[in-house]
């Protein structure tokens, strides 16, 4: 009791410190989900959470009536995995293949050109795209025809307009992704690297024995984290980049939900369909956390 | 307690729909009520002797790009509102003001989040879910003791139409921000061009794709890489007034979403008639020989009219206001280095073409239930009929329409009013073009005839060769002088339904609509059969479509 009470004395600053924290947590992580219960309402906005009558799972079953529901439940979960994917892989690469760069200037060039896309808006770059992607005027399509290759229309295409996506949102992103990873290689000792060096390992090896492994925390971290954005394929991207022919391999389920929820004011069924992606990523994150610690020993919390 | 709840259910909102679209919702902390209302509470009536006294009342404002401020002023503070507080004691006031593009996406939020200003343009369905919500006035009795007995004509000049679609039970909800229905489509041409390649002016619809093909082939603009048409990403919304196909599909009588009645005298839906699938017919073909711009799904009107500027292309569709936009390629250098002619939209066949139109319109005004001066906003409305219907304006009229220099200088100071309802009905097609022929303006009857005789005049007599446009859509040949004969033979479609969205158009119309999107898109663009068209009428039948119809002829019982 002694005890407690010097601790106390010496650490209340301390508590104190703390409460702003999480008064933020409470007010807008904690209070706002109970406007969950507006997935089960047909919510009108002066009646409140409150006011508003209840109508059971109606709006999930609009959800489900929906005929191409599961072509954009598809699209979504294959955008978005590729774009796990990809935004793993890339970012590792490209952060061994700078560490291995001697001279320090072009490693920082080359880290503050490929970290700039990651601050463009998707309404800005989109416009940039169309005018490159252009099967008429495009700067790529001219190059492909300097191989004989007929111009594609990339953003017009069912075949293209997925890839394009994840390639345009790697382009965009692996800049910022690949600073994390850098830290993390500095953070792997020097000494492990001479041992591999006297043991006989040449660059290709110590990567993968020293290198990679001693990266392993992060990247399983990184996973675990992204794998919650499983059914966020992209929002702004694709809203700013898809037309009616490719609604088909495009639509996704937060398109989806802009069209219907807010265009539409049907605020109980985006909540709804929101709800739903919510607990589909609750779902994978606890899993990938299971996995993580089952099989790379790593504990987040 | 209410902030709480508002902010709980804004971040719910952007939590649960992934999207932080809101940009900057920087909403000012405000008592909801205008501020100054605690003192004039008392100032009820609307007597002669009360408008001495200055009421407020507050609204939310659409900035635009072609809304130029004098030095000095703002939406906070300029002379058009200086004007109506000295002319008619009304005091207004921004609770926010939103550009073009973001206005009614923030109108969403503002209904979402329960904190109306005074007065708020909304959508038809906004004003249904705002009156079942309860959130707005009834007006039935605020407008019939203070609107003028002219506000009242002025309104109801189409027979009481567009009123009637602002009525529920019998309870007018909102002021219908009217405009004139009868605004048709009309078909322009390259005519320097025609005369170049020695083409008959468009008769019939095998005309204007003979023209287009020899637009093509031809490459009359030599700039390597003409197209037929020119054509947009949104080519079948009301919104797409250039560069649209609405026009193409009314000359093979087919009409883009209306409701018309079949033989029985039942409503139909038009997107799912045969009809529409002959001119996606004719349109895949104009696709497949290249007279189509392969990019259009992803360009937007302006991107697309990119090729009319630079001669890639010397045919469109457009309403009557397309000679606007037009300009900007037509005119260089103090030069008319195109020259466009104006056209009635052809026919396939031997019938002629009915223009679809609607109701005349789209948006309406309302009033918050929490309103301390309800009355004030129909003395705004009384004051813009008078000011903006007056053939001889007053100073303090010249300063609500142009600003404090009391004239014109294209600065378009009357987009600052902030409710604005237009005339239901004109003869400009009549009055204008023989007015401009004969360089008469004693026939002129309205202040939007004299404006526009005044400009094309500038042009004629070679004072301002910008105002080229206004000859193209008032003078002996232009836009609106095909009006007459378009409407003396009732060639026009008007849609039969009006009224609130039924709850299954609710519900399912977004997604019939974007099916249709995909399928017509597809078969322009020449991916799938034509034949996916009767797959398309199947699945829109079973996604709703005939739920919607069954509601819809319901409705048509109560009010033929």
């Amino acid at each position: 009791m002694h005890v407690l009470a010097r601790l106390w004395k010496r650490e209340w600053p301390l508590h104190l410190m703390l409460l702003p924290g999480i008064a933020l947590v409470l007010i807008f992580s904690y209070v706002p989900m109970a406007g969950i219960v507006m997935a089960f309402q047909k919510y009108i906005p002066n009646k409140g959470l409150f006011g508003s009558p209840f109508i059971g799972l109606k709006n999930f079953r609009l959800l489900i009536d929906y005929p191409d529901v599961g072509r954009v439940f598809v699209n979504t979960v294959y955008i978005a995995a590729m774009k796990i994917a990809a935004g793993l892989i890339v970012p590792i690469t490209i952060a061994i293949l700078l560490n291995e760069l001697r001279r320090e200037w072009i490693k920082r060039t080359f880290q503050t050109l490929v970290y700039l896309p990651h601050f463009m808006s998707w309404v800005l770059l989109s416009g940039i795209l169309v005018d490159v992607l252009s099967p008429s005027s495009g700067v790529l399509n001219q190059l492909l025809g300097y191989f004989g290759i007929k111009p594609i229309f990339f953003l017009g295409s069912n075949d293209w307009f997925p890839y394009v996506m994840v390639i345009s949102d790697v382009w965009k992103e692996f800049g910022f992704g690949t600073i994390v990873y850098l830290a993390a290689l500095t953070a792997i000792d020097p000494s492990l690297y001479e041992a591999a060096a006297i043991d006989g390992a040449g660059r290709i090896k110590q990567t993968f024995h020293v290198t990679l492994p001693g990266m392993m925390p992060i990247i399983v971290l990184m996973f675990t984290l992204n794998i919650g954005n499983v059914l966020n394929a992209g929002f702004e991207q694709i809203f700013n980049l898809y037309s009616p022919p490719v609604y088909q391999s495009a639509d996704i389920i937060d398109t989806f939900v802009y069209r219907m929820g807010v265009q539409q004011a049907q605020f109980g069924f985006a909540t709804a369909v929101g709800l739903l992606k919510s607990i589909v990523s609750f779902i994978f994150i606890s899993m990938s956390y299971i996995l993580a610690y089952r099989i790379a020993n790593y504990r987040i919390f | 307690m209410r902030l709480n709840r508002k902010v709980l259910m804004t971040a719910a909102l952007i939590l649960s729909v992934g999207v932080t679209a809101c940009g900057n919702n920087n909403e000012k902390e405000s008592g909801s009520a205008s501020p100054s209302s605690a003192t004039q509470q008392a100032t009820a009536s609307n007597d002669a002797g009360a408008k001495n006294e200055v009421i407020e009342v507050s609204t939310a404002s659409q900035s635009d790009p072609y809304l130029k401020f004098d030095e000095g002023e703002s939406f906070d503070k300029n002379s058009v509102y200086d004007a109506y507080e000295k002319v008619i004691g009304v005091k207004i006031t921004n609770k926010w003001v939103a550009d073009v593009t973001q206005f009614k996406e923030k109108v969403k939020i503002t209904i979402a989040s329960d904190d109306l200003p005074d007065f708020l343009q909304v959508n038809a369905t906004q004003l249904k879910e705002l009156t079942e919500a309860g959130m707005i006035m009834d007006l039935t009795d605020v407008y019939d003791k203070n609107a003028t007995e002219e506000t009242k004509k002025f309104l109801t000049m189409d027979g009481g139409m567009q009123m009637k679609t602002a009525t529920f039970d019998g309870k007018l909800m909102g002021i219908p921000s009217s405009y004139n229905p009868y605004n048709f489509q009309y078909l322009y041409v390259r005519t320097d061009w025609l005369k170049k390649l020695n083409l008959p002016e468009p008769k019939t619809m095998q005309d204007v794709l003979t023209i287009a093909e020899a637009f093509k082939t031809k490459d009359p603009g030599g700039t390597g890489k003409p197209y037929g048409i020119a054509v947009s990403k949104e080519p079948f919304k009301i919104d797409t007034g250039v560069t649209g196909l609405r026009a193409f599909l009314n000359g093979y009588h087919a009409y883009e979403n209306l409701w018309l009645e079949d033989a029985s005298g039942n409503l139909v839906n038009s997107d799912i008639q045969p009809q529409v699938k002959d001119a996606l017919k004719a349109l895949q073909d104009m696709f497949k020989k290249g007279l189509i711009d392969p990019e259009f799904a992803v360009k937007d009107t302006e991107k697309e009219a990119e090729l009319l500027y630079n001669n890639n292309v010397g045919l469109v569709f457009g309403a009557s206001w397309t000679p606007a936009q037009l300009a900007k390629g037509a005119i260089k250098d103090g030069k008319v280095v195109q020259e466009w002619g104006v056209y009635p939209i052809p026919s396939i066949d031997g019938s002629p073409t009915l223009n679809q139109i609607g109701i005349g319109v789209d948006d309406y005004y309302v009033i918050s239930k929490k309103a301390k001066h309800p009355e004030g906003v129909i003395r705004l409305l009384n004051e813009w009929i008078v000011v903006d219907n007056t053939m001889n304006p007053t100073d303090d009229q010249k300063t609500i329409l142009f600003g404090k220099d009391k004239k014109e200088k294209g600065s378009n100071y009357w987009l600052l009013s902030p409710l604005r309802v237009g005339k239901q009905l004109d003869n400009n097609g009549e009055i204008l073009p023989k007015a401009i022929g004969t360089k008469d303006p004693s026939i002129l009857q309205t202040a939007d005839q004299k404006g526009r005789y005044e400009r094309a005049m500038k042009f004629i007599d070679g004072t301002d060769i910008n105002m080229w446009w206004e000859t193209l859509i008032s003078g002996p040949n232009g836009a609106v002088s095909h009006n007459p004969k378009i409407l003396q033979n009732k060639e026009y479609l008007q849609n039969k339904f009006y009224g609130a969205p039924t709850p299954t158009m609710a519900d399912r119309q977004e997604i019939l609509l974007k099916k249709r999107d995909e399928i017509y898109f597809k078969i322009i663009m020449n991916q799938v059969s034509v034949d996916e068209f009767d797959k398309f009428v199947g699945e829109w039948k079973k996604l709703g479509g005939d739920e919607i119809t069954k509601e819809v002829n319901e409705w048509y019982a109560t009010h033929k």
